[in-house]
C-alpha cells in the first residue's frame, strides 16, 4: 500500500524556486498498477523519489506498507523495488555477485539470499550469464539484471521509472510481462511513463501530471468519462491546452 | 487469440531472516564487494602491478646513465678532495691523480694494442672505468678541517696522509704513505672518488713494486696504503629525506583512481541510485569504499616500495638511498607503518574530494589541485630548520611529512609524535564522515543545484536524535580543534603567560567546542536541544547516588594514576609538576576552570550528544563503552600529561555513562563530574595543609586500604540509588516503537 499526501517539492535551479511537485495526493493498494503520466518535467520521477527518500519533500508526506519515509526511510527503502532504465550494472561484477550484493545491502542473510537468488535466476532465465561480468551483457540481458535486482529483496512494492525507454519490442515485453506478474502476486506498483499507448495496456488506475500537479485521476473508464475523451492521450492533450501559464515558478 | 499470461514468480521464502544494519560483518561483505570490483578493474591493475615494474628499472636505467655520461664528458661535474695543507695537496695531485691515472692509461692502452693493435694513447683515453670521473675534473683543495669538510657537503673526499720514513734524521727516506679516505655515508660522488683512488694508489703500488724488483732484484715493503673513515652524514642531507614526499606520491597515485571510481564514478555508471535505494547507512558504505581506497593505495605503495628496493639493490644503490648498513628490517617496519598512516589519511581525504563530484572529470579537475596541494608539504622535509612542534604536529599533512621524516632519521619525539598520528587519525575520519554526509545525498544524486552549503543544510523536519556522520564531523572537529586551539593558546601567551591565562583560554576552549560546536550542529540538523543533549529531569534519589559516586571515586582515580605510573614512572614526574603548578592558582578559578566547566561541556558533549547519537544504533553497553574510549583517548590528547589520564578517564567515562543512560539525563553526571574534578583538584591544591592536618597523601603514595574500601562502599551506595531511581518515561534513546504495518 502506498499513499502520497500533499507532497510538494520546491527546488532552487538557476536562481529560480521551481515548484516541481505541488500537493500531490494519491494511494495505490495491493495488486493496483497506477500509471503516473505525463510529459517530460511534469514531475513524475521527483514524486517516485520522494516516495522513497531520496529526495526530501519540501511538504507532504509519503507512506509504504504503514511507514511514513521521512520517519523511517531504511523500513521504506527495504520495501521497495526500483527500477529505472538509468540504472546501471556493475560491470566488473557478475550478475550473480550483483544480486547476492543487493540481496546483502537490503539485509538479507546467507541463505535467504541464495534461495531469492534461485527464484531470479529462474523467473529471468538469466541461467546462460549469471556468471558472466556485467560489462559483456547485451542490452536486454542487463535489463533482466536490473529487473532481478530490483526484486531480489522480494519487495511489496515496486516503483518503475520509464522502465520501457530505450527498449525494443522484446525488450518492452518483458517489461509488460514483469508488470503483469507482480500484480498478480499482489505488489503495489506505480509505473511512470510518458508512453500513454503503453501504459493502457498494463495500468488498473492512471494519474495525468502536468507541471507538478495531479490533472486527472482514476480508472481508464472513470477517465473517459469525467473527460469524454476515449485515449489517454486525448486527455492528455486536452489537459494541456486547459492549463494556463506555469504560475508557481518564482 | 492473446498469448498465455506469464508465470508467475515463485512465492518468496516465508519470513526472511534481516541481517542488522549496523553488523560489521556485513559492513565487510561490503568492503569486499568494493575491493573486488575495483581490483578487477584494469586500469587499477596497470597502476598496481604494470607501472612499478616498468617504471623502476628504466628510471633507475636512465638515473644511472646520466651519471656516467654526466661524469665522462668533458665539462662535466667537477669533483673536490680535501687535503690538510698545499704540501698534502700537491703530494695527492701528483703521485695519486697524475702518477696513478698515466699508469693506469698506459696498462690499458698496452692491453688494447695487444688485443687489437689500435693506438694504445686512443684507446687507454676511451676506456676510463664506466661511470668514473676524468681526472681533469677531480681537484685537490688545502682545508682546515678534513672532517667537517666531507660531513657538510662542501668536499665529496677528504684524504689524510701518515707518512712513514726511514735513514738518518738528516736524510730522511720516505717509505710508506698511508691514506686515509673520508667520505660521506651514501654520498655517490664520494664513493665514486675513494674507487678513484684506491685504482690509482694500486697502479702506483703495483708500478714501483714492478720496478724495484726490476732494479734490485728483490720487492720490498709496499710503498702506498689506505684506510677508510665513514663520517656520518647529516640527517637532512641523506636519501632518505625523500621518503615521505616518495610516500605521498604513492598512496595518492594508488588511491586516486578507486576514489574517483567508487564515489563519481557510481554516478556516471548509474549505479549510485539504486545503491541509495537500499536501506544501507551512507556511513557504512562510505566505510566499505573507504577499506578498499585504502587497500589499494596500501597495495600500489607496497608494490612501488618493492619495485624500488629490488631495483636499487640490484643497480648497487640501496648505500646510496639508507646509508651504509643499508635497508635495516627497522627501517622497512617503519616504513610500512607510515605507509599505512599515509594512505589511511589520503583514501579519507581523496573520497571526501570526490564524494561531491557527479563525474570522472569533474572530479579529476577537483583532485589536479589537491594533489599538487599534497606534494608541497613533502618539499618541507628538505629543510633542517623546520622541527616539529606542537601546531604543527596538528597541521594536516605537514605533521605526516615531518613525523615520517624524524622517525626515519630516528629524531622523533613521542609526545610530539603521537599528537601528529591521533591527529592525522582523527581528519581521516573527520574527511569519511563529510563523504557520508556528501555522497549520494539527493543533490549529489540528481545533479540539482548541489553546493557545499547542501553539507550543513537543514532538514525539513526536526530529528530524533543527532545523525552519526553529523556525530563524528563534531567529535573530529572538537578533538582536532582542540589540540589547534590548545597550541594558539600557548602561541598567543607566550613564554612569560600566567598560568591563570593558560586555565582561563583553556576553559574558554572547552566551552566552545565541546558546547557551542556540538549546539550548533545540532540546530543545524534541527535535533531538539533537550533530545540532543538529553537534558531531562532525574529523580533526587539518581542526584543523591551522582553525589556519593563523585565524593568517592577519587582515591580509584588516584589507584589508577598510580598504575598508569608503573608503566612508565617518568609520568609521575608530570604529574608532580602538575600539581606543584595549580598551589599557585587561586581556588575558585581551579573549581570554575577544572571542576564546572569541564562537567558542564564534556557531560553535555560525551554523554549528552555522543551516547545519545550512538545508542540510537547499537546497544546500551556499547554505546556506553565506545564514549568512555572516546573520553578517555580525549583526555590523553587534551593535556601533556598523556596516558597517565587514560585509565582514570575511561573508567570514569564508563560510570559516567551508565549514570546518564540509567537516569536518562545528563545532568546527575555533570553533579558527578563537578564533585570528582572539584575534589581532585582541590585536595591538589591544598596538599600542603591536607598533609600538615595528617589527611591526604602525597601525589605518588597509595591511598590507604580503609580509605580505599571505604570510598568503594560509599560508590557501591551511589550506583545502587542511580540503579534504584529506574529509567524516566521518555528517556529510551531508540524510536518510540514502530507503526503497525497497514
Amino acid at each position: 500500500m502506498i499513499s502520497v499526501v500533499e507532497l510538494t517539492k520546491r527546488f532552487a535551479s538557476g536562481g529560480q524556486n521551481v515548484l516541481a511537485v505541488d500537493r500531490l495526493s494519491f494511494s495505490v493498494s495491493p495488486g493496483e498498477v497506477y500509471g503516473l503520466m505525463g510529459s517530460n518535467g511534469a514531475g513524475k520521477t521527483t514524486t517516485l523519489r520522494m516516495i522513497l527518500g531520496l529526495v526530501e519533500p519540501t511538504s507532504g508526506f509519503a507512506e509504504v506498507e504503514g511507514f511514513r519515509t521521512s520517519e523511517h526511510p531504511d523500513e521504506v527503502k527495504s520495501r521497495i523495488g526500483l527500477v529505472s532504465t538509468s540504472a546501471g550494472l556493475y560491470q566488473w561484477l557478475t550478475p550473480r555477485e550483483m544480486l547476492l550484493f543487493f540481496a546483502d545491502v537490503y539485509g538479507l542473510d546467507a541463505k535467504a539470499a541464495a534461495q531469492n537468488l534461485e527464484r531470479m535466476v529462474s523467473w529471468f532465465d538469466l541461467y546462460d550469464f549469471l556468471d558472466r561480468r556485467c560489462g559483456y551483457l547485451s542490452t536486454g540481458q542487463k535489463q533482466r539484471v536490473n529487473l532481478a535486482r530490483s526484486l531480489i529483496h522480494d519487495p511489496p512494492v515496486l516503483l518503475l521509472d520509464e522502465p520501457t525507454r530505450g527498449l525494443d519490442v522484446m525488450g518492452s515485453k518483458v517489461i509488460f510481462d514483469f508488470i503483469s506478474a507482480a500484480r498478480r502476486d499482489g505488489k503495489s506498483v506505480i509505473v511512470c511513463t510518458h508512453r500513454l499507448d503503453e501504459a493502457e495496456q498494463f495500468c488498473t488506475r492512471f494519474g495525468l501530471m502536468h507541471r507538478g500537479r495531479l490533472m486527472h485521476e482514476g480508472t481508464l473508464a472513470e477517465l473517459q468519462a469525467a473527460t469524454g475523451s476515449t485515449t489517454l492521450s486525448e486527455m492528455f492533450l486536452a489537459g494541456l491546452a486547459q492549463s494556463g501559464p506555469q504560475e508557481d515558478a518564482a | 487469440m492473446s498469448a498465455p499470461p506469464p508465470p508467475s514468480p515463485p512465492a518468496a521464502p516465508p519470513g526472511h531472516t534481516r541481517v542488522p544494519q549496523h553488523d560489521l560483518g556485513r559492513w565487510l561483505r561490503l568492503a569486499r564487494k568494493e575491493l573486488r570490483e575495483t581490483l578487477r578493474d584494469r586500469r587499477t591493475i596497470v597502476t598496481l602491478l604494470l607501472m612499478p615494474i616498468l617504471v623502476y628499472p628504466l628510471l633507475s636505467m636512465g638515473f644511472r646513465q646520466f651519471l656516467i655520461s654526466s661524469f665522462d664528458k668533458p665539462g662535466g661535474w667537477t669533483f673536490l678532495i680535501a687535503a690538510e695543507s698545499v704540501e698534502a695537496a700537491n703530494l695527492i695531485q701528483r703521485e695519486v691523480i697524475q702518477a696513478g691515472d698515466e699508469l693506469l692509461r698506459a696498462e690499458r692502452g698496452a692491453l688494447a694494442s695487444a688485443a687489437a693493435g689500435a693506438d694504445p694513447a686512443d684507446s687507454a683515453d676511451e676506456e676510463l672505468a664506466p661511470g668514473e670521473p676524468r681526472a681533469e675534473f677531480v681537484h685537490v683543495e688545502p682545508v682546515s678541517d678534513l672532517d667537517e669538510s666531507v660531513s657538510s657537503g662542501k668536499y665529496d673526499l677528504a684524504i689524510r696522509l701518515a707518512t712513514f720514513a726511514e735513514g738518518t734524521q738528516e736524510r730522511p727516506q720516505r717509505v710508506h704513505v698511508r691514506y686515509e679516505l673520508i667520505y660521506r655515508e651514501g654520498s655517490p660522488p664520494g664513493q665514486m672518488l675513494v674507487q678513484f683512488v684506491e685504482r690509482r694508489l694500486a697502479a702506483v703500488n703495483q708500478f714501483r713494486l714492478q720496478r724495484r724488483l726490476l732494479t734490485t732484484g728483490r720487492s720490498t715493503h709496499i710503498p702506498n696504503s689506505w684506510t677508510y673513515n665513514l663520517v656520518k652524514a647529516p640527517p637532512n642531507q641523506s636519501l632518505l629525506t625523500l621518503v615521505p614526499l616518495i610516500l605521498i606520491l604513492m598512496t595518492i597515485t594508488g588511491a586516486v583512481y578507486p576514489a574517483i571510481d567508487l564515489t563519481a564514478g557510481e554516478r556516471e555508471r548509474g549505479t549510485l541510485e539504486s545503491l541509495m535505494a537500499a536501506p544501507v547507512p551512507r556511513l557504512g558504505m562510505l566505510f566499505a569504499k573507504y577499506v578498499a581506497v585504502v587497500t589499494v593505495a596500501l597495495l600500489t605503495a607496497a608494490m612501488n616500495l618493492t619495485a624500488m628496493f629490488i631495483t636499487a639493490y640490484s643497480m648497487g644503490l640501496t648505500q646510496y638511498i639508507f646509508g651504509e648498513a643499508g635497508l635495516s628490517i627497522t627501517t622497512v617496519l617503519l616504513i610500512v607503518l607510515l605507509l599505512v598512516l599515509f594512505a589511511a589519511f589520503f583514501s579519507a581525504v581523496l573520497l571526501a574530494v570526490t564524494s561531491f563530484a557527479r563525474s570522472f572529470k569533474e572530479a579529476q579537475a577537483y583532485l589536479i589541485p589537491l594533489m599538487l596541494l599534497a606534494i608541497s608539504p613533502g618539499l618541507f622535509t628538505l629543510m633542517p630548520s623546520v622541527e616539529m612542534n606542537v601546531v604543527l604536529a596538528v597541521t594536516p599533512l605537514l605533521n605526516m611529512v615531518l613525523l615520517a621524516r624524524d622517525v626515519l632519521h630516528g629524531t622523533a619525539n613521542p609526545l610530539l609524535a603521537g599528537m601528529a598520528i591521533v591527529s592525522t587519525i582523527l581528519y581521516a575520519l573527520l574527511a569519511i564522515a563529510l563523504a557520508a554526509r556528501v555522497f549520494g545525498s539527493d543533490a549529489m544524486l540528481f545533479g540539482s543545484q548541489a553546493s557545499w552549503s547542501d553539507l550543513f543544510r537543514r532538514p525539513e523536519r526536526p530529528r530524533t536524535a543527532p545523525t552519526l556522520s553529523g556525530v563524528a564531523l563534531c567529535t573530529a572537529l572538537a578533538f582536532a580543534l582542540q589540540s589547534v586551539g590548545g597550541g594558539l593558546l600557548a602561541a598567543l601567551a607566550g613564554e612569560g603567560a600566567s598560568l591563570e591565562f593558560a586555565y582561563i583560554g583553556s576553559a574558554i576552549v572547552t566551552i566552545l567546542l565541546f558546547l557551542v560546536l556540538p549546539l550548533i550542529m545540532a540546530l543545524a540538523q534541527f535535533v531538539p536541544v533537550t533530545a540532543a543533549f538529553q537534558i531531562r529531569g532525574a529523580s533526587p534519589v539518581a542526584f543523591a547516588g551522582a553525589l556519593l559516586l563523585g565524593l568517592s571515586l577519587w582515591p580509584l582515580a588516584h589507584e589508577l594514576i598510580l598504575f598508569s605510573g608503573l608503566i612508565d614512572p617518568d609520568l609521575l614526574d608530570k604529574v608532580r609538576a602538575q600539581a606543584a603548578e595549580i598551589r599557585s592558582i587561586s581556588p575558585a578559578l581551579l573549581i570554575l576552570s577544572v571542576a564546572i566547566v569541564p562537567a558542564v561541556c564534556e557531560e553535555w558533549f560525551f554523554r549528552g550528544y555522543l551516547l545519545g547519537a550512538i545508542r540510537e544504533r547499537t546497544s546500551a553497553w556499547s554505546a556506553i563503552l565506545l564514549t568512555a574510549l572516546l573520553f578517555g583517548l580525549f583526555h590523553v590528547f587534551v593535556t601533556v600529561i598523556l596516558p597517565v589520564r587514560f585509565l582514570p578517564s575511561l573508567s570514569l567515562g564508563i560510570v559516567l555513562g551508565y549514570v546518564c543512560w540509567r537516569t536518562g539525563s545528563v545532568l546527575p553526571g555533570m553533579l558527578l563530574h563537578a564533585v570528582h574534578n572539584g575534589l581532585l583538584i582541590l585536595m591538589g591544591r591544598y596538599q600542603t595543609q591536607l598533609a600538615q592536618w595528617g589527611f591526604g597523601a602525597s601525589e605518588t603514595q597509595h591511598v590507604p586500604p580503609l580509605w580505599l574500601a571505604a570510598a568503594a562502599a560509599v560508590a557501591l551506595i551511589g550506583l545502587a540509588l542511580v540503579w534504584a531511581s529506574g529509567r524516566p518515561a521518555g528517556a529510551e534513546q531508540k524510536p518510540a516503537a514502530l507503526p503497525v504495518p497497514s
